[in-house]
């Protein structure tokens, strides 16, 4: 009798860590005893698969003879993970789905997580005809196991990382030990470590807090949902974050090259890939350079264009009552408008929206002469060449710049125009990326290039 | 030579397009004008050689970290700061040119103020950047201009009216005496790989200057006198190119693109040449501005804070002689005082060789 209830009544240990946990409804703690063995568990029902606790732990546990060794069984099991030190810890990895099991005075740590989001889901950003049509899940273990079955090389290196935010989420750094820049990694490793943050939802804001500085508008990091594009990045040396519970993957340092490339690039032949990336260039330039180039032109120096073509500009212009800028900044915002609406909406509102909105609006406000022909022209120009860009942060980016040139152009005229450009060039040239340089022509190889410098 | 050298000096060749050099030539055309480019042409490629030579034995090295190392302070300072008032000085002359040039051609309705506002901000921040992303600016300008610049020369040599004969006519005064101010000029296209008193700290290969190198610099040198004096020779005719302020401009005005959008050639040439002197304002403010900071020994203090405020001084002193030049000087004063600032280069020149000697012998031993 004194025996049995010693062994019923849970250790000290358990039941410190029961309390902890106790106010939530989905604790689950359970002793199972037959002959004389006692083992005590203890669970969040609603993150562990009941079906395979049931298998691999319970119906053992009651099936086992005597002779035969229950605690030993539990430790060789596959599922078991690292125990960690500390209360607080342990408790964490309760909440990850993990099962405490404590036989006597052996405690045992077992994955038994079920991930509801392990589905892999359609690439729908950054879609392609050929290539993997499907993107990252959910689950950052699904996600390491889409790279591992991409690229087969132990010198794969998954560094598992704990955020000290609100949520103590899981993150993952991937990378090629062979390219990898240690240098490099260091940086981030460090910069993750000292991240001061509240919360982190998903690798959107890691990737802001990891930019470490509140106003930059280019992105110096790649948010991706291409496992292909992954495995291209770092093939090339640069590390994978992922973040546990977020269908996207950062990669980090990248340079605004690399949001210029689709991934479809990789898969057609070497004169369609040079036209494709000759028209994204030509869009790049015209999506920031148009509507200015049309004030520049209008109302400053009209005598650039020949002269028919002035003429017909001058002629369209009729009847709009005021200045070039207005009507640009106008029907820009308009535009601005009209693409976040049509994001924003359901897909069956939102053909609705650009129908009425490109269509019906954009020819009334030609006809009550509140703009000209050619800005119609030239909006609808900028707004398709903006979504050449494949990435869509540095579309943003892109859309930004794009107002900062116009409002340039608006006080200093076609001069101000060019030399905007140039300043631009000069802050992206000037900005870097984890180390990296932004902005940069690589003639021979690039890290050979950077070899040379560094030197 | 590293590539970066290049680009500092044809984007000092292109530059000059648009400052006072083709009217000294011009003046002089019956004068030596020609005799004397070729010496200088020479003399050009003999400068460089001389500068990479004496900047070999010091890889990865700007100019006021060589000085600090072997020479006393008294004359390290001095040197310094006339090198930085050189320096400042060439980009202002560019600054002060291309703002006139703006308000005659390009926007002829806006303020002086206004126009000096425009290159404000733009080239405070270039002069302020790192020195090794002033490089990479200069190469992707180069990049992204070159397709219309090659368009533009194109234009101009196989214009109808580029009036071969006229050329013919300038040649004939080849066996006139040289003349000491149109060399001065001339070498002065020859001067922009000297901006790696400053660049060479991030240049860390070694550079060598063969004859594969000197040939490079003689034909860049070549095709930019000949370009500069032929082309507005042939275009205006030899008679009337001398009484013209800005040759370039109205040369580059009397071409037209029959199926472009922009008819006009002169746009091109201007908007061109806006990057252009863009870069080479900024280039020669920069290495001007590393200058007085060195020779203040202001790149020794520790303070971040302190390094920071003399930046600030040193733009500021920067922008004020520059507002206040620009709206004091005249057209004519342009002209005379480019002259006299040409006619200070060899001078320079000579004084920066016996100091990288002096440096150089005290290396060795």
């Amino acid at each position: 009798m004194d025996e049995a209830t010693r062994h019923i009544e849970p250790p000290a240990y358990f039941t410190r860590l029961a309390t902890r946990l106790e106010p939530t409804a989905d604790i689950v703690k359970k002793t199972l005893k037959s002959r004389g063995r006692v083992v005590h568990l203890l669970y969040l029902k609603s993150v562990v698969d009941m079906m395979q606790l049931q298998e691999i732990v319970v119906k053992p546990f009651y099936e086992m003879s005597a002779e035969q060794n229950f605690p030993e069984y539990i430790q060789s099991l596959p599922y078991e993970t690292k125990m960690p030190t500390g209360d607080e810890e342990v408790l964490i990895e309760i909440t990850k789905g993990n099962v405490f099991v404590m036989i006597d005075k052996q405690i045992t740590l077992l994955e038994l997580k079920i991930v509801a989001a392990n589905a892999v889901q359609e690439a729908i950003m950054e879609p392609t005809v050929h290539g993997p049509q499907l993107g990252l899940s959910e689950s950052s273990e699904t996600n390491i196991n889409l790279m591992r079955q991409r690229y087969h090389k132990p010198s794969l290196i998954i560094e598992p990382m704990q955020l000290e935010d609100a949520s103590n989420r899981d993150i993952a750094l991937i990378y090629d030990g062979e390219r990898v820049n240690l240098q490099l990694l260091k940086k981030i490793r460090k910069r993750i470590l000292t991240l001061d943050v509240e919360l982190v939802q998903a690798s959107g804001d890691l990737q802001y807090y990891l930019n470490n500085k509140k106003y930059s508008l280019f992105p110096t990091s790649l948010l991706t949902e291409r496992p292909d594009r992954i495995l291209h990045n770092m093939a090339v040396g640069k590390v994978i974050i992922l973040v546990d519970g977020s269908p996207h993957a950062i990669i980090a340092p990248t340079t605004f090259f690399d949001f210029m490339l689709s991934m479809e690039d990789a898969y057609y032949s070497f004169w369609v890939v040079s036209l494709i990336r000759f028209l994204r260039y030509a869009g790049l330039f015209t999506c920031i350079m148009l509507p200015s180039i049309y004030v520049g032109v209008t109302s400053y120096t009209p005598e650039v264009l020949r002269t028919e073509l002035a003429l017909t500009v001058a002629a369209s212009r009729i009847g709009v009552p005021y200045p070039s800028f207005i009507e640009v900044f106008f029907m820009l915002i308009f535009i601005e408008l009209l693409t976040e609406a049509s994001m924003r909406l359901p897909n069956s509102i939102s053909a609705t929206a650009t129908t009425v909105g490109g269509l019906i609006l954009g020819t009334a406000a030609v006809e009550a002469a509140l703009t000209s022909n050619i800005m119609v022209i030239v909006v609808s120009l900028v707004a398709i060449s903006t979504f050449v860009i494949p990435i869509s942060e540095m579309n943003y980016a892109v859309r930004v710049c794009r107002f900062l040139l116009l409002l340039y152009t608006t006080v200093f005229g076609l001069a101000g125009m060019i030399l905007g450009m140039l300043g631009l060039l000069l802050y992206l040239v000037n900005k870097d990326s984890f180390g990296e340089p932004y902005l940069r022509m690589f003639w021979k190889n690039r890290q050979e290039e950077l070899k040379v410098d560094d030197s | 030579m590293s590539r970066f050298v290049y680009f500092l000096l044809i984007s000092n060749m292109t530059a000059n397009l648009i400052a006072a050099s083709p009217r000294i030539f011009f003046a002089k055309s019956e004068e030596g004008a020609i005799v004397t480019m070729i010496i200088a042409l020479f003399f050009g490629v003999f400068m460089n050689w001389a500068l990479i030579t004496s900047f070999k034995a010091f890889p990865g090295k700007s100019l006021p970290q060589i000085l600090s190392l072997y020479l006393s302070k008294w004359i390290t300072i001095p040197a310094l700061f006339i090198l930085g008032v050189i320096w400042y000085v060439s980009g202002l002359q560019t600054l002060i040119t291309y703002i006139d040039i703006l308000l005659r051609f390009l926007t002829p309705e806006m303020s002086v103020y206004l126009v000096i506002a425009m290159f404000i901000p733009v080239i405070t921040f270039g002069v302020i950047m790192q020195s090794r992303n002033i490089l990479f600016t200069l190469e992707l300008v180069f990049v992204l201009a070159f397709p219309a610049a090659a368009y533009y020369i194109v234009k101009l040599y196989f214009a109808e009216q580029v009036s071969w004969d006229h050329v013919g006519i300038a040649m004939t005064f080849i066996d006139n005496p040289p003349d000491y101010t149109v060399f001065t000029t001339a070498i002065y296209l020859f001067v922009g790989a000297f901006d790696i008193i400053i660049f060479n700290s991030f240049l860390n290969k070694k550079m060598t200057f063969g004859i594969k190198q000197a040939l490079i610099v003689f034909i860049l040198g070549a095709f930019a006198l000949f370009t500069t004096y032929f082309i507005p020779i042939g275009v205006l005719g030899f008679d009337q190119v001398e009484g013209i302020m800005y040759p370039w401009i109205l040369t580059s005005d009397s071409i037209r693109m029959k199926f472009g959008v922009i008819e006009r050639v002169i746009f091109i040439f201007l908007l061109l040449f806006l990057a252009i002197a863009f870069l080479n304002i900024t280039i020669h403010w920069h290495v001007a501005c590393k200058l007085f900071q060195s020779a203040f020994g202001i790149e020794h203090v520790k303070l971040k804070l302190r390094k920071k405020a003399s930046l600030i001084i040193v733009v500021t002193v920067f922008w004020l002689i520059a507002i206040y030049t620009t709206l004091k000087v005249t057209e004519y004063d342009l002209f005379l005082y480019s002259k006299y600032y040409f006619n200070t280069i060899p001078v320079v020149f000579i004084g920066l060789m016996i100091l990288m000697h002096v440096v150089n012998r005290r290396a060795k031993s």
